[in-house]
């Protein structure tokens, strides 16, 4: 028998043992009472698949671009399977970006793991461009960071260990 | 353009105040709150770990039943070095159900002869070939090396069972999780009037101020408040189960905020065609928005750059080497 261990058990399968019971009883011959009483009521499994929040279905785009025809220079992008994480992070950027005169992001709904972002920008550059700059100094943010921060953790722990060297 | 740029000419700073075996304290200044914010959200749920997923079980005769036991061997904190970068996901792997390159195996078996018997999680042993040498170990940080405590057998009792680990994050289930908290706070004087406190007579009186007010100054209040400020240093105590370093976590966090982001400039600059061209003659050299390697790869590097070779600087990210990097660490 195996368990998903962070799967509930899907009722009305029937065990690995009790199968063998049962299967065994009829070779020999026994008549298998039907269960009486206590038969497990059918409870549809309606929670759906954990996976279905963080990968891309079949077919899915990751970013669905629309453009906005009510203004010039204006799209609606689409990201699935992400979140505030990202979509916050991004617009935030977008407004400190040069050519972008706006940027807003929304999570249509809360049980639906996708994000919209809506950019618009002076003519200058594409909507498109503007996400694609943002990213991109995102990206090279990160870089510093990471760079910094193990410069930093390695210069503390020599300071650890040499602050423990002189307690000793 | 320029004024904002000036905003942050050199980037994230970091500062870090406390680092421990299980713990790191940093103070990150020269960000943005949502920077700062989603730096904490993919600490605490996109890091990939590896925790014990399938579990065959072959004897259980304890009192507690078998699905109960898979919860709680779920639940154990394993080794997790380099899960990131050496181990695949089950699902994205080639082989047929599971294999070394995308899975620990682990046996367990106890059997009590006598009396009362208590099983831990160094109880658990991994079986056949793994990755490299310490991933699914199960951590210990008891004095006595013991572990979690899994089950208590009486005499006869026996449990035996094979566990399957497997790559996750916490986004799935929150046995993948590699932190234990993650602390973050902004403006601890409340310069910024982000909190409005409740008070009977003063709230400054009745509020203490936390440890990290020491690390900026108060708001005159002689002065007008500034009402366009924003937060711009955060101050993160990140702990750790056991399962990565600390340092790991936030590395890897950055990787995989990274890798998103790479991901969105490769979707979205793959998809126009003939906007391409156009666009990289518009974003030439003059434009300060414009993608330039990290540094390390150009050149234009501190003393810590310049991409030794193995050292702890190398300074690729996901993007600046492959999109979907079989890179290093980003640092």
């Amino acid at each position: 028998m195996s368990f998903d261990s962070n799967m509930p058990q899907r009722p009305g399968i029937t065990t690995a043992s009790e199968a063998c019971a049962k299967h065994l009883a009829r070779r020999r011959g026994f008549q298998i009472p039907p269960r009486v009483g206590h038969e497990p009521p059918f409870i549809p499994d309606d929670a759906p698949d954990v996976y279905e929040a963080i990968l891309l279905g079949p077919g899915e785009n990751k970013i669905d671009v629309e453009v906005d025809t009510r203004l010039p220079s204006a799209c609606i992008f689409t990201f699935h399977k992400e979140d505030h994480t990202l979509g916050n992070m991004l617009r935030t950027r977008l407004l400190k970006t040069a050519h972008v005169i706006f940027a807003a992001y929304r999570v249509p709904h809360p049980l639906t793991p996708e994000f919209q972002l809506r950019v618009q920008t002076d003519g200058e550059i594409t909507p498109r461009q503007a996400v694609i700059n943002a990213s991109q100094a995102l990206i090279k943010d990160l870089g510093t960071l990471s760079r910094e921060f193990t410069k930093e953790y390695e210069l503390r722990k020599m300071a650890n260990a040499a602050n423990a060297q002189h307690t000793e | 353009m320029e004024f904002e740029m000036d905003l942050e000419p050199t980037g994230p700073q970091v500062t870090v105040r406390e680092a421990e075996p299980y713990r790191v304290d940093f103070r990150l200044s020269a960000v943005d709150l949502a920077f700062a914010n989603s730096l904490r959200r993919t600490m605490l749920s996109e890091v990939p770990t590896l925790a014990l997923d399938l579990i065959e079980i072959e004897s259980n005769t304890s009192v507690l039943p078998d699905e109960f036991l898979a919860h709680r061997l779920g639940m154990i904190p394993l080794n997790s070095l380099n899960c990131d970068h050496d181990l695949e996901y089950t699902r994205d792997c080639d082989c047929e159900d599971h294999c070394v390159r995308c899975s620990v195996t682990l046996s367990l078996h106890a059997r009590c002869g006598q009396g009362m018997m208590s099983v831990y999680a160094r109880d658990l042993v991994i079986v056949g070939e793994r990755i490299n040498q310490s991933i699914g170990d199960p951590v210990t940080t008891d004095p006595e090396g013991k572990g979690p405590l899994i089950c208590k057998l009486r005499k006869g009792q026996e449990i035996k069972m094979t566990c399957l680990a497997k790559k996750g994050t916490a986004k799935e289930h929150a046995k993948w999780a590699p932190t234990a908290a993650v602390g973050f706070e902004y403006d601890p004087n409340n310069n910024l009037r982000h909190v409005d406190y409740w008070y009977e007579q003063d709230a400054a009186k009745e509020w203490p101020v936390s440890e990290n007010a020491a690390w900026e100054p108060a708001a005159n209040p002689d002065q007008p408040f500034d009402y366009d400020a924003e937060p711009t240093t955060f101050y993160f105590d990140v702990e750790s189960i056991g399962n990565l370093e600390p340092d790991m976590i936030l590395q890897q966090s950055i990787v995989s905020l990274q890798r998103k982001l790479a991901t969105t400039v490769g979707e979205l600059s793959g998809e126009g065609e003939g906007r391409i061209g156009e666009d990289a003659e518009m974003m030439g050299a003059n434009d300060p928005d414009a993608y330039e390697p990290p540094e390390g790869i150009d050149g234009n590097m501190t003393s810590y750059g310049s991409g030794a070779p193995g050292g702890w600087n190398s300074a690729q990210t996901p993007y600046g080497a492959t999109p979907y990097g079989q890179t290093s660490y980003g640092f």
